[in-house]
């Protein structure tokens, strides 16, 4: 039965969905522009509760649910349910990070990661060169690889050429995100969370009795392969080493990740950290878990002959949804999964256009530009960068997989480390000491991070050593390089 | 199967379920300081 396709009718309804949810998403984005008043509003919000869970939750659970999450259970079975990093790491931020950063960035009025190196160290212009570099390598390089997601996922599934895909999702973003800034970005998030959990939940509720219950499905699974309903896979990342080092890393490099910093910024008070945590578990409850069973239910699915085998497991969930589900909600479904990608790249936008203005610019070049000017100059260059990306994300280069795949785990042992050190332990760290340590988990980073994908498999996560080599530097030159005393 | 619960591997579980107490934990003890008045 391979090769089966969806009735025209089903398509004409799902495309429709699609189009008509990208149409009133556009509107809203662009409506939130009345929210914007200054440059503060368009970078950091100030977002009350709701914004900040779907700006939070919705794009780390749902964003990540497309993009190999919920394949590895397609691929790996049980085993891949060891991925609980997202949800651990909501914790991880809310208790660890936020309540001090948020204190602090709001007692000095910092809008930006650089801004926070920069006023932490005395106006120090070299930490906010570093700052820059680091969220240049793991922010606006990042942005390439969200366009291609939307590009090839509305290709695959929709029949839209690759092409045109980038560039609707091109338009569609940059048009609500150079409006409105980071509140569009949010509105859009919490309605695209919303749509998404929705759907999913649907979905689960008629897939999983469909294919026998959750015993049925893990019975066929044994049946295709034994190994699919083992608890510890056979080979990386879900072997022991590599989950505990696994853990160490993301835990770090999810958290003190630049997109998570400036969420945490945008929060409009501290109190919303009281229930972030459990408002990640509600999060990652719907929109991770229950994707990744519906995603062992294809497995089935593909085994018995009802749905064509997807090309990577990547697409095992869209596919599922587009063949064997209700055209409305497999539309209302993925729409939204398209809107996560979008939601990805609309933060990430909203975030590389002020490392040019803010950052580069009015810090480093111009101390003295007018505001409103300065703010018009960052929505232009929401434009610029979207476009270029777009044009990159044409025929993308090679390097961008690898960059994207390090994104995490560079953030972990360059601003995990620092901001760990500069929060919990002030009298310790100098200027040249987290310099040193930013820069020696930069490049240790890249190195281990080559080797393991290039030349030969680490037995770890390969940023777990950098992340040591990194928090031992810090303490060490801080120690050897004191400032003068005056 | 043994191994499983709600087809998860036990010691996921284990961890998922520590993780829903300590944030409950935290929303229960979580109490924030006010910040001072922006510079």
């Amino acid at each position: 039965m391979m090769g089966m396709s969806v009735a025209p009718e089903a398509h004409m309804t799902i495309l429709g969905v699609v189009v008509a949810y990208f149409v009133i998403i556009t509107i809203l984005g662009v409506w939130a522009k009345r929210y914007v008043k200054g440059l503060k509003d368009w970078v950091i919000g100030d977002l009350p509760f709701p914004l900040m869970f779907g700006h939070m939750v919705a794009t780390l659970y749902s964003g990540m649910a497309l993009i190999g999450a919920s394949g590895l259970n397609y691929r790996l079975g049980v085993s891949a349910f060891a991925e609980l990093w997202p949800i651990a790491c909501l914790l991880v931020v809310s208790t660890v990070f936020a309540p001090r950063l948020w204190r602090y960035a709001r007692e000095n009025n910092l809008m930006t990661l650089p801004d926070l190196y920069e006023h932490y160290f005395g106006g120090s212009r070299l930490m906010r060169v570093l700052a820059v570099i680091i969220v240049f390598i793991t922010v606006v390089i990042l942005l390439v690889a969200q366009w291609t997601a939307i590009g090839i996922g509305m290709s695959l599934i929709l029949g839209v050429p690759y092409q045109v895909s980038v560039i609707v999702g091109t338009v569609i973003v940059v048009l609500y995100t150079f409006a409105g800034g980071i509140w569009s970005v949010a509105i859009t998030d919490l309605v695209q969370f919303i749509c998404f959990a929705l759907a999913v939940i649907v979905i689960a509720a008629i897939a999983i009795p469909a294919f026998g219950g959750l015993e049925g499905i893990l019975s066929e699974l044994s049946k295709i392969n034994p190994k699919l309903v083992t608890p510890l896979g056979e080979r990386p990342p879900f072997v022991w080493p590599y989950i505990a080092t696994q853990y160490a890393v993301l835990f770090l490099g999810i958290a003190a990740h630049p997109r998570m910093v400036h969420r945490v910024y945008s929060s409009k008070k501290l109190e919303y950290f009281k229930w972030l945590p459990l408002a990640g578990v509600l999060g990652f409850g719907i929109a991770f878990l229950l994707p990744k069973y519906v995603t062992m239910a294809a497995r089935v699915a593909v085994e018995k002959g009802m749905m064509p085998n997807p090309p990577t497991s990547d697409w095992a969930l869209p596919y599922f949804v587009y063949y064997l589900t209700n055209p409305v909600i497999a539309g209302l479904f993925l729409a939204a999964l398209f809107a996560a990608c979008m939601s990805t790249a609309d933060t990430l936008l909203a975030m590389s256009a002020p490392l040019f203005t803010r950052d580069i610019y009015q810090r480093l070049v111009n101390p003295n530009v007018d505001e409103k000017k300065l703010l018009l100059w960052t929505r232009i260059f929401t434009v610029i960068i979207g476009v270029i990306a777009m044009v990159i994300a044409f025929s993308p280069p090679a390097i961008i997989p690898w960059i994207i795949w390090t994104s995490e785990g560079l953030a972990a042992c360059t601003l995990g480390v620092s901001l760990l050190y500069m929060l919990y332990a002030r009298r310790f760290v100098t200027k040249a000491g987290v310099a040193a340590s930013i820069i020696a988990g930069l490049v240790v980073g890249l190195s281990f991070g080559y080797y393991d994908r290039f030349v030969a498999s680490l037995p770890m996560n390969p940023f777990f050593v950098p992340l040591i080599v990194s928090a031992i530097v810090c303490p060490i030159v801080s120690a050897l390089i004191r400032p003068k005393k005056q | 199967m043994q191994d499983l619960i709600i087809g998860m591997p036990a010691w996921a579980f284990a961890l998922f379920m520590a993780i829903v107490i300590l944030a409950i934990v935290w929303a229960i003890a979580f109490k924030p300081e006010k910040p001072k008045e922006g510079k």
